[in-house]
């Protein structure tokens, strides 16, 4: 099983994201913000990083872009948690490197479902 | 001694003496040497008088507005008769049977003239002359008055004297005469000097009242006028026609207050102010001239201003915009005054001047005013869509989180729930949703109706977002037991626009024809070229809609009949933003139904426009080419 750290300032959201990956069987850490969730995601190394795009200070694309350029979390899968209205008008002309991205309000079994998905492609999960 | 006056035929002097003709040349010389006409008189009667030894010479003007003869040059007069201003009141008959006749004619003593004829020698007798000689002036054949040789002794005038007299009158006339076009040259010149001057300022100024000052000054100045206003008309408190003094040359400040007190200067002719100059000029659109305030008895209400100011003539003209009187001008002078057509002509193309720039102020403000406004909607726009936009984020964020823990409840992560905690938990899942649907699409209709709202424009493919749409709905219609036909022309033209709003206008009426259609029907879904046009049209086979329904549907939170929203759910917006967006992409929504018989919705997007194909934009998807035009209409058709 992995470890997956989920950056978001709603505790609700982090509290019902760790509720069901817990029930997969993961491990998962959370950070309330950007600057935090950075310094986590190198001293953690966490297996997946779910990242949550509106943050007050610095935003999910700012740390997206800040842990591509870091050689310690370049390679860390991510999925993005965005409103769709942030994903169409930010990423569409950028080229992100993200795994894969789950729009707000998300079924939480298909965030499991998608956050297993990109495990397994990344070979980050022994099973399958 | 003889009265009766003495007619002379032309002729020429028989015989002249050398001073005689140094005279002459003397004469000559000053008309060639000098364009003044003072001096040119001045020489002539000098040269005159020497040489016919005359005690006076007299140059007498003609004048067609006056009975009498003005004195225009003189020597050996009175002061009293000579200063200039003082005319003759009453010539002898010699001077006015001269100028009558066109003949020289002389009186060899005046004083024998008949007692009843005594009256006429009023000027002559003053100054104590007892004969005169008199010889017309005329240039081209205009009559401009005589010239006189005077002696106080009676004497018989030669036809010498008569021949040498009319000699100098001719010099006379022709001097007169130039100075006259001279005169003439010389204003039209100064006319056109101050026109020119006056036309810059009216380009001059932003501001009105500085414009009207500083026109209706030069104005005066050009003119001679003592005082100068501009009236324009402005509604009063009960909202009557009045004329307010706007700028004004001369007056004083308390004059001007006084004339704009409410009702000063009324437009209504039963108004006790409202048939003075400036109001009759207005209200007739036509210049008003009162030449002498004392004998117009129109202005005879109104004479005590003039006492007052001090002024004996005025002319007001008038200002007009287009299709409405702006009101008009005045000038008044001290002295009586003749206003001449061409005068009155010129002052016209000042007004013509100052009313096309009041025109053009009245244009700039209503534009400045129209760019203030157009910005400030923007700005509403702007802050509207920022808004909406902070408050559907902020309500999608709890949205979210519900969600979550439901889902979390309903698919037992929490542990086992009994059917009855299931059903509600169904509830508050599927109104999470509903909200989901309304927080965006209100997010989507306040962005597309704000102006600032920017659409991409690529090169789109109709034919594939239909295509798309059909197969993402194709599982969703097999629930309900609805199939898809989807007769979708394979390479249609390309329209601009965004792919992903037409998709959303495409999702949006199949999703609503999949909801309508009753199980085991059929929905079908059509795109085609028609014209200049890509049509895209969704037929189902539901309830239909109520014609008076129909033209209503497109309008936000309009519903047909409250009851299926229970059945079939939506936020009401669906149709609002369909509309919205074929608009913004430049085209057309309808649509057709007969209740019980089904519902056929359309729109259509005009093509990319030829030359955009070639230059404007390279294809986004090359291998989507429009393949030629009668391959296309056979694919087409089925």
């Amino acid at each position: 099983m992995a470890t997956i750290l989920v950056v978001d300032d709603e505790p609700d959201v982090v509290e019902i994201v760790r509720f069901r990956l817990e029930k997969e069987g993961h491990t998962v850490i959370s950070a309330a913000d950007g600057p935090t969730g950075l310094i986590s995601a190198v001293s953690r190394h966490p297996d997946m990083v779910i990242l949550d795009v509106m943050m007050p200070g610095m935003d999910g694309f700012e740390v997206l872009r800040r842990m591509k350029n870091d050689a310690r979390t370049a390679q860390t899968p991510v999925i993005m948690l965005t409103a769709k209205a942030d994903f169409s008008s930010v990423a569409q002309g950028w080229n992100m490197d993200v795994d894969n991205y789950v729009t707000k309000p998300f079924e939480v079994d298909d965030l499991a479902e998608t956050v297993k998905n990109v495990l397994t492609f990344r070979g980050k999960l022994a099973s399958a | 001694m003889a009265y009766a006056p003495t007619s002379y035929t032309p002729g020429t002097p028989r015989s002249l003496v050398p001073d005689q003709i140094a005279h002459l040349q003397e004469a000559s010389l000053a008309i060639t040497a000098s364009l003044d006409m003072e001096e040119v008189l001045r020489r002539v009667v000098a040269a005159a008088r020497a040489l016919l030894r005359a005690d006076a010479v007299v140059v007498f003007g003609l004048e067609r507005s006056r009975s009498d003869f003005p004195v225009l040059a003189s020597e050996g007069l009175s002061h009293e008769s000579s200063s200039s201003g003082v005319y003759a009141q009453s010539v002898e008959a010699a001077v006015g049977k001269a100028v009558a006749e066109q003949h020289t004619v002389g009186i060899e003593d005046i004083t024998a003239a008949p007692a009843d004829l005594r009256r006429t020698v009023g000027f002559a007798g003053r100054e104590g002359f007892r004969s005169v000689l008199a010889a017309p002036l005329t240039a081209h054949s205009t009559r401009l008055g005589a010239l006189a040789l005077y002696a106080h002794e009676p004497r018989e005038w030669s036809r010498d004297d008569a021949a040498l007299l009319s000699l100098f009158a001719t010099q006379v006339a022709v001097a007169l005469q130039n100075a006259r076009l001279y005169e003439r040259l010389n204003k039209r010149a100064s006319d056109l000097q101050n026109l020119f001057e006056i036309s810059h300022l009216l380009n001059a100024f932003v501001d009105r009242e500085p414009l009207l000052t500083s026109v209706i000054t030069r104005l005066a100045v050009w003119m001679g006028a003592k005082y100068g206003a501009v009236a324009l008309v402005e509604r009063g408190e009960a909202g009557e026609a009045e004329l307010k003094l706007r700028a004004y040359y001369g007056f004083s400040p308390d004059y001007i207050e006084r004339a704009n007190r409410p009702g000063g200067i009324s437009l209504d002719p039963h108004h006790p102010t409202g048939n003075g100059p400036a109001s009759v000029c207005v209200r007739e659109s036509r210049p008003c001239a009162v030449g002498d305030v004392f004998l117009d008895e129109r202005f005879a209400p109104f004479r005590q201003y003039a006492v007052q100011a001090g002024y004996l003539s005025l002319v007001a003209v008038p200002l007009s915009g287009q299709g409405h009187m702006l009101g008009c001008f005045l000038l008044y002078f001290a002295q009586r005054r003749d206003f001449g057509q061409a005068e009155l002509k010129l002052l016209g193309a000042v007004a013509d001047g100052v009313s096309l720039a009041l025109d053009r102020m009245e244009l700039n403000e209503r534009l400045v005013q129209d760019a203030v406004e157009s910005r400030s909607h923007q700005a509403t726009d702007r802050l509207k869509e920022e808004f909406v936009s902070t408050v559907s984020h902020e309500l999608r964020t709890p949205l979210t989180i519900i969600k979550g823990y439901t889902d979390l409840l309903v698919n037992e992560q929490a542990g086992t729930i009994n059917e009855t905690q299931h059903k509600f938990l169904l509830g508050v899942q599927r109104n999470t949703t509903r909200l989901t649907e309304l927080v965006s699409d209100l997010l989507d209709i306040s962005r597309l109706e704000a102006s600032t709202s920017r659409m991409r424009r690529d090169r789109v493919d109709v034919g594939r977002v239909v295509a798309d749409a059909c197969s993402e709905y194709e599982r969703v219609a097999a629930e309900r037991g609805v199939t898809i036909d989807c007769r979708c022309g394979v390479a249609l033209p390309t329209v601009t626009g965004d792919a992903e709003r037409i998709a959303q206008v495409v999702n949006n009426l199949l999703s609503n024809a999949v909801k309508y259609s009753p199980s085991g029907e059929s929905v079908t879904l059509s795109s085609e070229r028609q014209g200049a046009e890509v049509v895209v049209t969704v037929q189902d086979r539901g309830p239909g809609i109520p014609e008076d329904a129909q033209s209503r549907l497109f309008q936000r939170f309009y519903r047909v009949d409250s009851s299926p929203t229970r059945l079939v759910g939506g936020t009401g917006l669906g149709l609002a933003i369909a509309k919205a967006i074929v608009e913004q992409h430049g085209g057309r929504i309808w649509v057709q139904s007969k209740p019980g018989e089904g519902s056929v919705f359309g729109f259509a997007l005009p093509l990319t426009p030829a030359k955009d194909s070639s230059n404007d934009m390279p294809p986004s998807r090359p291998q989507q080419t429009t393949p030629p035009e009668n391959v296309l209409e056979d694919g087409e058709r089925k």
